[in-house]
């Protein structure tokens, strides 16, 4: 693929900017860093959150995310927006704290799906976060759920999320086609128009 | 239920994500085509329920200790910057250690550390010990852990690496008790304060094999320097009591 991909994202910060932090950064700009971060930060910790399924392991993630960016700002090229560059971070990172924990002993999940949690003590507006929907996200494989999150949460067109996930176009487009099924059914009745829930296997 | 003729789920997918240059043949199958219809209309509901979820934005504490515990690590990595030929020399120190298995009265090592504001605080620090079979693949003897061989170095200044032992290669329970030992707190602690970040460490350990453990200060605040190499070549992971750094050292 010659073009950038990233080119192409919703509400980015602009590239060169951040791409110019990230040269600072790389030289050991402690501010340009900082805010390189404060730029990102809730967009990949959203991310993080959908595909770790609690705050926990999400805050690990996004913190792990950071310290790579941070550690490989000088390898970065330019040859995709550094956007594009940190959310594939974000997702191998994510994978990859996906795949340790399934190798720890199984433990209690206080708070799964916590930004739904009422009862959370930071404050988040649990109904905005739409309990349901990010249960029934959850309810995914993190294959599925991963092309869902990037291309109808985060808004990014399938040749970015091919881009992201290093995955051809088709795979992506028939991932995404049978996770929008699988969710239908996960959501069963509170799906608008009910009748949906049928048609999914 | 006889599906239409001309029911096609790839079409659909592919007019579902406007990925066709001529979307005419599928929009005339999904006004003709009932279960297509169904089919198309249950992707775009999805994706319009989807598209409203709202971005989950960190709270305040947590932005707090995501700022903590990257701020170490930015630190951290000047120390390792302005530092490289120092903590490579100490690691050469290491490997040659490492041919001989035991070595006693290796004599002074010196790791400077650097604060945040860069300034310098190169210190002294005189250590006993033996070392593990880094390049070798020998696990030396290495029983004796966190001694205070340090009483003279530790009166000396307060960023000034103090002691440094030599642990069994791979044991990273024995690694972590160590470092609990070291900071004089416990990880459970530490998570509280630092959204888990020694999580990310204790990974690397646990992945890694072990070269060597130092104790230091940086910036006035006590730290643990956990030498560790794995695919990614040798990395040290410099703990403090809030969270945990990861700093690549360079090849030898």
């Amino acid at each position: 693929m010659d073009e950038r991909i990233g080119d192409t994202l919703p509400s980015m910060t602009p590239s060169s900017d951040d791409a110019t932090l990230l040269a600072k950064a790389a030289e050991g700009d402690h501010a340009s860093f900082t805010l390189l971060m404060r730029r990102h930060e809730d967009r990949v910790f959203s991310v993080c959150l959908r595909l770790m399924g609690s705050r926990t392991s999400a805050l690990d993630a996004v913190q792990e995310t950071f310290t790579t960016l941070y550690r490989k700002a000088s390898q970065y090229k330019g040859t995709a927006a550094v956007g594009t560059w940190l959310y594939r971070i974000t997702v191998n990172t994510c994978y990859d704290l996906l795949r340790k924990e399934r190798r720890r002993p199984m433990e209690a999940l206080p708070d799964y799906l916590d930004p739904a949690d009422p009862g959370g003590e930071d404050g988040f507006k649990s109904v905005e976060l739409r309990p349901e929907i990010e249960r029934a996200l959850a309810a995914l494989s993190p294959e599925f759920r991963t092309v869902v999150v990037m291309a109808d949460v985060e808004g990014y067109s399938l040749p970015d999320v091919a881009g992201l996930l290093d995955l051809p176009i088709g795979t992506v487009k028939s991932r995404l086609f049978r996770a929008r099924r699988q969710l239908a059914a996960n959501l069963g009745n509170l799906l608008p128009g009910s009748e949906h829930q049928k048609g999914t296997d | 239920m006889e599906q239409h003729p001309l029911h096609d789920l790839d079409l659909i997918a592919a007019y579902s994500e406007g990925l066709l240059a001529d979307p005419g043949e599928a929009a005339r199958l999904v006004g003709e085509c009932p279960d297509c219809r169904k089919e198309y209309d249950l992707q775009q509901t999805v994706k319009g329920l989807l598209a409203d979820l709202p971005i989950a934005r960190m709270t305040a504490a947590e932005r707090s200790r995501l700022d903590a515990a990257i701020g170490s690590i930015t630190t951290a990595r000047v120390v390792a910057m302005a530092d490289r030929r120092r903590v490579q020399g100490w690691m050469r120190a290491a490997s040659v250690a490492a041919a001989a298995v035991v070595l006693i009265g290796l004599g002074s090592v010196y790791l400077g550390l650097m604060d945040s504001g860069s300034q310098s605080a190169t210190t002294t620090a005189s250590a006993d010990g033996n070392f593990a079979g880094a390049d070798t693949g020998e696990a030396a003897a290495t029983t004796t852990i966190l001694e205070e061989t340090t009483t003279a170095a530790a009166a000396t200044g307060p960023d000034q690496l103090f002691a440094y032992r030599q642990l069994d290669g791979g044991d990273a329970d024995a690694v972590l008790t160590e470092i609990e030992t070291m900071l004089e707190q416990s990880f459970v602690e530490f998570s509280d304060a630092s959204a888990r970040a020694d999580v990310v460490c204790e990974g690397k350990v646990s992945d890694r094999e072990v070269l060597d453990v130092a104790q230091s200060k940086l910036d006035g605040r006590r730290v643990v320097i956990v030498i560790v190499e794995g695919e990614d070549g040798r990395e040290a992971l410099v703990y403090n009591e809030a969270t945990c750094a990861l700093v690549e050292l360079p090849p030898e």
